[in-house]
């Protein structure tokens, strides 16, 4: 048995008042360990582009990382993995290569660590998910016989209609990228790969134009559309307005067209009584770990938009083993806010559903973590609409067949 | 004049049941049913019964709802804010 106690002595301590939230939060918290399953491998550190919501460059810590993991620091991933996967019997291990934009690594590169890691799952037994999230501009016919061989998922980043793509996710000559971005579709299409695609919320937009755009003109049935990174030191615009819009017209249009939306499923499972299978929404524990091009070990990267450096952790592949994450600080912070909500969620009815909304919306500079999501009050007025909507369609369907209506 | 019986029609007969249970809830205990209380009533009580939706899209959704899930997000899930997972690899084994 792998999972361990964790000791009280090592959870953070706790006044009162948080120890009523704790205890409240008591029966669904999870109070073991368990060994990590799942690295954010950033396989760059710069991109290519220059998105302007970007988190990655809000902290400019990461420009003194090396451009691209160096081979000191992929030879020691592989050697940590494998320690790794047989101290912990693990049988399942998903590697997301991120960046920067990942595929400055290039294709010699990314092709020869992802052998090195289907080596480690044929002599191990433990099965890789290998999945990669990129801007598309550097995909051609060879990066897709990569994707292809090495059984790579892709996740394309496409912020919906042209203009709004090109507004806001452009180069360094500031050129819209949103023709290249399309190119890759079709590049990745003609090679066999169906990619997932990523949006990015722009609340001052129609949502019916980016479904007409990807459903309509690009044929994309599955996708996300993120809410905007932000946290309390900003001051975001709402975001109810559009996504109780895009709620409407994906139930009233593009749902029976067999159309999903990862943050619509994830408030409908929320709402009644499910999982969420996203850390945007939801509670659950947030233990995501990321692996820096330099070996550094840290907490979810997106934790780095509290500020320059905020997520460095002293933790290094090539000295340290992947677990020792949970001694950092951050991490922990992290792990324990997402399973303590802070006191005005424990009593909102969407407290589950919601989880407090992303962690990394819930900081700020004087409460850290202890806080409800900046977007509090645009999230319960979004599951105030979706509840609304599909309640009086709610019905128990008990084992014994009966069914009772909500 | 007696109080309106708020409560759902009663149980048939015995001898008509053919072994169903059926459940009784007053509207008052409708009404106040939200997210949190189907979970807690799922988890805490142990009452084991799906969500269904007469919506066909929301019913879809709600029927992948898995029982077997506490509420800690389950474990093993493999999910990130930036790979939604609805990728494929058409020649994937």
């Amino acid at each position: 048995m792998i999972a361990s106690t964790i000791a009280d002595s090592e959870s953070a301590s706790f006044d009162s008042s948080d120890q009523v939230r704790a205890d409240q939060n008591a029966a669904a918290k999870p109070r073991c360990r368990r060994p990590i399953d799942y690295i954010l491998l950033k396989l760059a550190a710069r991109c290519n582009i220059a998105c302007d919501y970007c988190y990655w460059f809000r902290d400019e810590s990461v420009l003194k990382k090396p451009p691209t993991l160096t081979t000191d620091a992929e030879d020691a991933l592989i050697h940590r993995l494998r320690l790794h996967i047989e101290k912990y019997s693990l049988s399942k291990f998903a590697v997301l290569f991120h960046g920067g934009e990942p595929l400055l690594f290039g294709p010699n590169r990314f092709a020869r660590l992802c052998q090195r890691l289907r080596t480690l799952d044929v002599e191990t037994g433990c099965r890789f998910k290998l999945d990669v999230t990129t801007n598309g501009l550097l995909i051609n016919d060879a990066w897709v016989e990569l994707f292809r061989n090495y059984q790579v998922g892709v996740t394309l980043s496409i912020d919906g209609p042209g203009e709004v793509h090109d507004a806001h996710r452009v180069d360094f000559s500031h050129r819209g990228t949103y023709l290249r971005v399309i190119a890759a579709l079709n590049t990745l299409r003609a090679g066999g790969i169906q990619p997932g695609v990523l949006a990015v919320c722009t609340p001052d937009r129609d949502p019916r134009d980016l479904l007409a755009t990807f459903v309509d003109e690009l044929d994309i049935k599955g996708f996300d559309i993120l809410i905007p990174d932000a946290n309390h030191e900003d001051n975001p615009p709402s975001i109810a307005p559009y996504y109780k819009r895009l709620f409407d017209l994906w139930l009233s249009d593009y749902a029976p067209r067999g159309v999903r939306i990862r943050i619509i499923e994830n408030m409908l499972l929320g709402l009644m009584g499910g999982e969420t299978r996203s850390e945007t929404l939801g509670y659950g524990p947030v233990d995501r770990v990321t692996i820096l091009t330099d070996g550094s070990i840290e907490a979810l990267d997106i934790l780095r938009i509290a500020g320059n450096g905020s997520t460095a952790s002293g933790l290094n592949l090539v000295t340290h083993e992947l677990q020792e994450i949970e001694r950092d600080p951050v991490w922990r912070s992290a792990l324990d806010a997402s399973l303590t909500l802070a006191a005005a969620c424990v009593n909102c009815v969407y407290s589950r559903a919601c989880g407090g909304g992303h962690i990394a919306s819930r900081w700020s500079s004087l409460r850290q973590y202890d806080n409800p999501s900046v977007y509090c009050a645009d999230l319960k007025a979004m599951f105030e609409h979706a509840w609304a909507t599909i309640r009086p369609t709610l019905y128990v369907e008990p084992r014994s067949g009966a069914t009772v209506p909500l | 004049m007696p109080e309106k019986d708020d409560t759902l029609p009663p149980l048939p007969p015995r001898r008509e049941r053919s072994g169903q249970k059926k459940a009784a809830l007053a509207s008052a205990t409708v009404a106040a049913l939200t997210p949190d209380v189907l979970a807690d009533i799922k988890e805490k009580l142990g009452v084991d019964f799906k969500i269904r939706s007469s919506d066909a899209s929301v019913d879809t959704i709600a029927s992948s709802i898995d029982p077997n899930v506490g509420v800690a997000r389950e474990y093993d899930k493999v999910y990130d804010r930036t790979s939604p997972g609805y990728d494929r690899v058409y020649d994937r084994g």
